[in-house]
């Protein structure tokens, strides 16, 4: 009885704990994986050269007001800003834009006068990816994340671990429809979402 | 420590060479399909990374790997490590060792023990029996196909993971549902109606935010041979005819009945299975959201298997029942995590009632992480409480622990370079005393093919029931016996130095070598206390103390892997190991149970695109099992276990395979344990559904 007792007072003290102030997000897959690796799936889309006029650009958003979201986006805009480098994309400078979403904002907010080519979502985001994915494709702008959460909500690309390793996940109907055309060598190699 | 500075002399030659013959690639210049091949782990931090780039040994094993070899059961599949020593003691019933060390745990009352100096985890839940040390794998509640990955390292690791990570780490990781919706995988071999193993699993993600999985397995295996060893008369025999060592036999009248062992069918009441077990589970996650979660997993096992563990004083074939049921809390607050687990249950290991016990094992954990650019510290509390009811230890009695440690973790020079520093203090009851552990390892990146990593640690065992509070008494003719514990014990530790190199030698060879030297002190023993004959019978007392007597390994274990194409891989391992040990300054019998060399392979093919092959094998060097006073000893000849399973795709969610075991054992097989039984071929066809919705 002493031993269930003192379980359930540890459970409770960890319940408590809930309450502390939120920290970093940790992410399936290291930050500098999924920055090289978007950039090297983006050198397969065949359509980019003809689709983008001058330099490309990524925007890398959060949501205002999450800790969480505004750590992981730290953290993976970080490791794009190293890996980026003197990277060109089809003969395209590559550029990165950090973006604050506003919880209650209009999407239209993070593609206003960017010029955005792609957009990174960040962890956490909540109810508004729906609305900013949405908009993404409006705009076709290429989405990526390693949260499997915004697939289903319309992300272009994700990303997962699959026993261990790294596994593409292209959404094939939305990239499609946002104009890309993902050579089918990166197709092979990736998980298809019909 | 000759070998120590060779090794680093050797490695450092190495490195320099390498370093002038390969570019000073980043993973940037790497191919996609070459990036979408870099294994990530989360085991020794607890953070990804790539296990190139781990500073510690390590490696992983995915269920994938698991089920296209066709292991039946979690140890077996551990023979596809490499490092790991893994014998049947009797059909589907197995010890399980990290490079080998089997002979510091012995004593006279446990005379082929399990390995004690394993540390065994499920998601991080210790599963540590505190009767007498070890694993007792039967007992696991989890089947193989809750497993989503095996994650090893090799050596000391109680800085990181606690006591009794003397020899290497085992943390099983259960299935994460990721994907929405309904899951399943189930598996059944069968052999005949008395063998077989049968898992299955159905699962539901309800939009990510919560995840319930419900598994049961089951399984059971017969004896190859119905012979158990006798001491007394020094050879095999059936059980029915096998005598006691408390009464001397009359040799030359081998009828006479006096001798037997008493309460057969009490003590034996399933000779001819070797194990029968059965477990369900229930794992549920809540997802908080803000990179927070909430899990709770709990479940039930019965098992009843024949090891060798106990000194039965007959024979060392002996049964062993659990009942249990465990439950485990997880939860994650962003950088604060916690683990909250219990274990209750009643075990029987000497198939008689008083040795049958009642366990409580109560756990608790706390972390918090900071981090800053290139540096994470993570501090950690944690709490143990074991408590045992049986008559062996003359009641109830409680081991407990309170521990505080400490993790850093730093890269620099552009993470070519990596520092980990760990350190521990466990403050126990009994010995009433506080152990420091730590460890400190660094890996640096010569390129992004080549790493070097090395380490130097020390660890310790836990204290466990029967070394601290054994009263066992039993009564001959002649004299009252006493086995007594010590709770003055000093615990087992271990210093250890180990160094290692991997290298992606092309696109389709990567290879690792790792060398490893440590030393072994504060073993105890059973050892004559005291006699006492004023009340007419002698009244002997035998007690646990500490013994002059150390261990010192040496030895290198080294992997590779080559993949010709994209439907053909192999991975050949061996270890090579020395253990001397030293009892008062005189060097010992060098005859061991741990094999010199011992190691595997494992052969994967997809000739067609439905057709799935593999091949593996793993291989033992000669091995000799002293008996409990070194009077006798079983020596084994070198055993070569080769397995083979093909399977074909009957649908897309129903599998055909044939799964041979053992293919070179024969019908009546050969012992890979001292006393054991032999183990012989067993083929078992069944039916599998790969799984979806994981």
């Amino acid at each position: 009885m002493r031993s269930k007792i003192k379980i359930l007072v540890l459970t409770t003290l960890v319940m408590l704990l809930r309450f502390m102030p939120e920290g970093l997000a940790a992410t399936e897959i290291p930050a500098d994986f999924q920055a090289i690796i978007f950039l090297k799936v983006l050198k397969f889309d065949r359509s980019l050269e003809a689709r983008v006029k001058s330099d490309f650009t990524i925007g890398i958003v959060h949501i205002d007001g999450s800790e969480s979201s505004k750590e992981h986006c730290k953290e993976i805009a970080g490791k794009f800003k190293e890996k980026i480098g003197s990277e060109k994309l089809h003969g395209k400078s590559v550029r990165l834009v950090e973006i604050a979403m506003p919880a209650t904002a209009d999407p239209a907010v993070v593609f206003d006068a960017k010029d955005l080519n792609a957009l990174y979502v960040c962890k956490n985001m909540g109810e508004p990816a729906s609305k900013l994915l949405l908009m993404a494709k409006e705009k076709k702008v290429l989405t990526y994340s390693d949260s499997r959460d915004y697939l289903d909500k319309g992300l272009s690309i994700g990303i997962k671990l699959e026993s261990g390793k790294p596994k593409i996940i292209i959404n094939k109907k939305v990239s499609d429809e946002m104009g890309a055309s993902f050579d089918p060598r990166l197709l092979q190699l990736a998980e298809v979402l019909e | 420590m000759r070998l120590t500075r060779l090794l680093t002399l050797i490695l450092l030659i190495y490195s320099f060479t390498a370093d002038n013959g390969f570019s000073q690639e980043e993973y940037d210049e790497l191919s996609l399909d070459e990036l979408l091949n870099v294994e990530i782990i989360e085991l020794v931090t607890k953070k990804p990374e790539p296990l190139f780039e781990s500073s510690l040994d390590v490696s992983v094993l995915h269920y994938e790997q698991i089920s296209r070899a066709g292991a039946t059961s979690i140890p077996e599949a551990l023979r596809l490590i490499p490092g790991m020593v893994v014998r049947e003691q009797s059909p589907g019933v197995y010890d399980v060792h990290i490079q080998g060390l089997d002979n510091v745990s012995i004593n006279k009352l446990l005379p082929f023990p399990s390995s004690t100096t394993l540390l065994v985890m499920i998601d991080y839940r210790v599963v540590y029996n505190y009767f007498s040390g070890g694993t007792f794998w039967e007992s696991l509640p989890i089947g193989l196909h809750d497993i989503e990955r095996i994650e090893v390292i090799r050596g000391p690791s109680s800085a990181l993971y606690g006591p009794n990570a003397v020899s290497g780490v085992i943390n099983l990781v259960t299935r994460d549902l990721r994907d929405k919706g309904v899951y399943q995988r189930s598996s059944f071999n069968v052999h005949d109606r008395e063998n077989f193993v049968a898992n299955a699993a159905v699962g539901y993600n309800s939009n990510n935010k919560f995840t319930t999985i419900l598994s049961v397995n089951a399984s059971q295996r017969t004896r190859f041979s119905k012979d158990n060893y006798d001491w007394s008369t020094k050879n095999y025999k059936d059980l029915r005819l096998v005598n006691t060592t408390l009464l001397q036999p009359d040799l030359d009248n081998p009828e006479d009945t006096s001798a037997r062992l008493d309460r057969l069918s009490e003590r034996y009441p399933d000779p001819e299975t070797s194990i029968k077990n059965y477990g369900a589970n229930l794992f549920s996650t809540y997802d908080l959201g803000n990179n927070s979660s909430l899990e709770l997993n709990g479940g039930i096992q019965s098992s009843m298997a024949q090891k060798i563990l106990v000194n039965n004083f007959a024979t060392p074939l002996t049964t062993n029942e659990s009942d249990t049921y465990y439950m485990d809390f997880r939860g994650k607050f962003n950088k604060l995590s916690t683990q909250v687990t219990t274990v209750q249950g009643e075990q029987q290991t000497n198939g008689m009632s008083d040795w049958k016990y009642d366990l409580a094992v109560n756990d608790a954990a706390v972390d918090y992480t900071f981090e800053f650019t290139n540096l994470m510290i993570r501090p950690a509390v944690n709490y143990r409480e074991a408590t045992y009811k049986g008559e062996f230890i003359g009641g109830e009695e409680k081991l407990t622990g309170v521990a505080a440690s400490l993790l850093t973790d730093y890269s620099l020079l552009n993470n070519d370079l990596k520092l980990l520093a760990a350190a521990r203090i466990d403050r126990y009851n009994n010995p009433d005393d506080d152990y420091v552990s730590y460890q400190f390892s660094t890996r640096y990146k010569v390129n992004v093919n080549q790493m070097l990593h090395a380490a130097y640690s020390r660890a310790n065992r836990a204290p466990f029931m029967v070394d601290n509070y054994l009263q066992y008494r039993l009564s001959t003719d002649e004299s009252h016996i006493s086995y007594l514990g010590n709770t003055d014990l000093s615990l087992m530790t271990v210093d250890s130095i180990d160094m290692g190199w991997r290298g992606k030698l092309s696109g389709s060879l990567t290879a690792e070598l790792s060398a490893f030297v440590s030393e072994i002190y504060n073993l105890s023993d059973l050892v004559f206390d005291k006699t006492d004959s004023s009340s007419g019978k002698a009244a002997i007392d035998w007690k646990y103390k500490n013994i002059d007597r150390k261990a010192f390994q040496k030895g290198f274990t080294t992997a590779l892997s080559i993949a010709p194409s994209r439907f053909l891989t192999f991975t050949p391992f061996v270890t090579w190991q020395d253990t001397r040990y030293e009892t008062e300054g005189q060097k010992e019998d060098e005859d061991q149970p741990t094999p010199a060399i011992y190691g595997g392979f494992s052969a994967s093919s997809t000739p067609t695109a439905l057709l799935n092959l593999n091949v593996n094998g793993f291989f033992l060097g000669e091995q000799a099992f002293p008996n409990v006073n070194g009077t006798e000893k079983e020596s084994l000849g070198q055993v070569f276990i080769l397995n083979a399973k093909a399977s074909y795709p009957l649908s897309k969610e129903l599998d055909l395979f044939v799964n041979g075991r053992n293919l070179t054992g024969g019908n009546d097989g050969k012992r890979e344990y001292g006393y054991g039984d032999r183990i012989g071929r067993m083929v078992f066809v069944g039916l599998s559904t790969p799984g979806s919705g994981g």
